[in-house]
């Protein structure tokens, strides 16, 4: 149980799905005046949005911080490794030495950490589908265990020709949409967060023994009542049982989902659920609940609970004076 | 909650060969394999040594992966899977073992699958068959392969890669996640590093010779080193007699330059992972250096050996290995286990006369250390990424619980 506050929450998405790279067009018109040009045309697009997210609104004369920087991807960096390797079958002993630094699988992280001045863990993380989930283990983990006290969160993806051909040949058939979702967390108490991993297999016997409890206490409660709520989690249930990321609303006073995700189709981008998420649990009533809850194509599932604090009203003791 | 985590298997691949075996042979005898390589683009220039996994390595290595991953065989994969199926029979462990049901399955790399994209670019190979370029698939490849059903993921540092995967999975077992972890880190050969280092006047004619006057060259190598971590409950249950107590892992970012070493970053996480395990410098038997034969790191990482760590024994493993990138810190956590198990610090292959700092440079023949308690191993990587892990000694009883 990792406890946190959220600060902020913000999601950059690309209009085009299914597009390889970006329409500069489309692109926020301060973008070059927040990332800045020098030494750009070493950079991908990755790496661009990633710090556009983080530099929006920030303090420029901000000092250096022991802040955590996670980058939760697919594909990350792809596109700059895929042109260093044509810049240099074109340019020959012409290749800038600049470039190499850009063309990492982990350049966005390092790029975000030297521009923030964050000298925290900076960690690039690939889990799949399920990289939503784990990367925001890694930032509250950092709090624990790292010293931070703020931590990035960003997830997403810009899809470059080459992981466009790879997301649509390994069997997942979601949407790809480019797009990047950023969260900054502060250590604090006002929420909670509760993980869970498992797989298919697991959760059919763990939630299967959670049911039978769940049915022994509520013997009292109305009939409709308990099938109404027994729908509604049917239904965020057979939702999450696809591939994909899904978040909701949970209401801890009575464990029943008031409201679920919408139905917009799944994106493979872990960006989009990240920041539907963030924003539920910005939004989140005392004692109220949030999931995300992630599932890869063979049946292994990660899953986060947030709850915020219930709010506690202590009663003065008339001793007290 | 079980804080104490173990190391009860170890699993390698290297240019030294399949296998743990050869690696601690190769390293205890100083011996280099380093190679010509192929020049990838016009003006590269001839004659740049690097150090590859051999032929007959790989073959033992394809034979014993599983179909799926032998169909499609992916060099990343083929050594991650082989050193992880390595390390899970060392602990004690066959695939789909109940200990593993539950294993996080954390793989460090910097270069990922990069035969697949690189092959992709050049028109070599199609991305139908290939098995794919993500590198999520080397870690849900390595869970497949030990049958884990834990937390999968893989994790970019560049050449920290491996310690912070040791990280990840050190804070995941002691936050009660599971209670076993599948961890390191690989990189194959990758043109794109080649190609990089070279643009950087960084690979060369020369093999590499840590903390030598004479140093000038990175020798890129490549292979996987993996271990399985167990709580002191899990180890109690069963298996290995543990190689180490991983104490603590230690990660930051210099968050000052794109490619050279901060020594104040460096400097912090040195501190760091002392504190974090309530170590003093002094307490340091020995120290696997990142060491990689390039002037800017040496100095950096020297610099701080001689003022801080006068006792300690040095050693730098790249100089007979070379660098294997993102699995760099796996070679040098699996060594530094066997450092502790062997009670001996094999050498850095150098002229002990070249010796540039003051430091106890392990030079020559293996030093035996008898009374060998803390190990530890440092990897740094370009983006300011600093990690340090530190391991104990397994006491006669650890694992007990």
């Amino acid at each position: 149980m990792f406890q946190f506050n959220l600060s902020s929450v913000a999601l950059l998405a690309m209009e085009d799905p299914d597009q390889p790279d970006v329409d500069p067009e489309k692109l926020p018109g301060d973008l070059w005046d927040v990332v800045g040009t020098g030494g750009d045309q070493f950079r991908d697009w990755f790496t661009r949005l990633c710090l556009y997210m983080v530099l929006s609104g920030a303090d420029p004369s901000r000092p250096r911080t022991h802040d955590t920087v996670v980058i939760g991807t697919e594909y990350g960096n792809t596109a700059a490794v895929a042109k260093l390797q044509r810049d240099a079958a074109e340019q020959g002993r012409r290749l800038s030495a600049q470039a190499f630094p850009q063309a990492h699988s982990s350049s966005a992280s390092a790029s975000v950490s030297l521009t923030l001045g964050a000298t925290g863990r900076s960690v690039t993380l690939n889990a799949g589908q399920l990289t939503p989930v784990l990367s925001l283990w890694q930032v509250l983990s950092a709090f624990a265990n790292g010293g931070s006290s703020t931590g990035h969160l960003l997830v997403g993806d810009v899809y470059s020709a080459e992981a466009l051909l790879d997301a649509r040949h390994d069997g997942v058939d979601l949407r790809c949409r480019s797009g990047v979702a950023h969260g900054v967390f502060t250590a604090g108490d006002e929420l909670t967060a509760r993980f869970e991993f498992t797989t298919d297999e697991q959760r059919v016997t763990d939630e299967q023994q959670a049911a039978d409890e769940q049915r022994a206490a509520d013997e009292q409660r109305a009939a409709d009542e308990q099938r109404a709520a027994d729908e509604q989690s049917v239904a965020n249930e057979q939702r999450a049982a696809r591939p994909g990321g899904y978040a909701w609303l949970r209401d801890d006073e009575d464990g029943r989902s008031p409201s679920a995700a919408g139905d917009s189709p799944v994106e493979r981008n872990g960006a989009f659920v990240t920041a539907e998420f963030l924003r539920l649990v910005r939004g989140l009533r005392p004692a109220q609940s949030a999931v995300l809850r992630c599932q890869s194509g063979d049946g292994r599932r990660a899953a986060v609970t947030v709850s915020r604090k219930a709010v506690t009203v202590s009663r003065k003791d008339d001793s007290d004076g | 909650m079980d804080d104490r985590i173990f190391v009860t298997g170890l699993g390698m691949i290297s240019p030294a060969g399949a296998g743990v075996a050869p690696f601690w042979a190769d390293l205890c005898a100083a011996r280099r394999r380093f190679e010509e390589l192929t020049p990838l683009y016009a003006g590269m220039k001839p004659g740049v040594l690097g150090a590859r996994v051999p032929e007959a390595a790989r073959t033992v290595a394809l034979e014993r992966i599983t179909e799926t991953s032998r169909a499609r065989p992916r060099a990343a994969s083929i050594f991650a899977e082989y050193a992880a199926l390595e390390a899970i029979a060392d602990a004690g462990l066959a695939p789909g073992d109940p200990g593993l049901r539950n294993a996080v399955v954390c793989v460090g790399t910097n270069d990922g699958q990069a035969d697949v994209l690189e092959d992709l670019v050049a028109g070599r190979r199609d991305i139908t068959g290939s098995g794919g370029l993500s590198s999520y698939s080397i870690a849900d490849g390595v869970a497949r392969a030990v049958g884990a059903a834990g937390p999968v993921f893989t994790l970019h540092n560049t050449c920290a890669s491996s310690n912070v995967a040791l990280s990840c999975a050190l804070e995941m077992l002691r936050a009660g996640v599971a209670d076993t972890a599948v961890v390191g880190g690989c990189d194959a050969y990758s043109e794109k590093n080649i190609i990089g280092f070279s643009s950087l006047h960084a690979i060369g004619p020369v093999g590499c010779q840590p903390f030598s006057r004479g140093r000038r060259f990175v020798t890129p190598s490549e292979g996987a080193g993996i271990m399985v971590l167990r709580t002191g409950r899990a180890a109690a249950a069963g298996g290995r007699r543990p190689y180490a107590e991983l104490l603590t892992v230690a990660v930051n970012n210099d968050a000052r330059h794109p490619t050279a070493p901060d020594p104040e970053g460096v400097v912090d996480c040195h501190r760091r992972a002392l504190d974090q395990c309530g170590l003093k410098a002094d307490d340091i038997d020995a120290v696997f250096a990142h060491g990689t034969g390039s002037r800017a790191n040496d100095s950096t990482e020297g610099a701080i050996f001689a003022e801080t760590y006068p006792r300690a024994a040095i050693t730098a493993i790249k100089g007979t290995v070379g660098h294997l990138m993102g699995g760099a810190g796996a070679a040098g956590a699996v060594a530094a286990c066997l450092a502790l198990e062997e009670r001996l610090v094999p050498p850095t292959a150098v002229d002990p006369a070249d010796v540039e700092l003051d430091i106890d440079l392990v030079t020559g023949a293996p030093r035996a250390v008898p009374e060998l308690r803390y190990v530890q191993n440092n990897a740094f990587g370009f983006g300011g990424y600093n990690a340090i892990a530190i391991f104990g000694a397994a006491s006669p009883g650890a694992g007990d619980g």
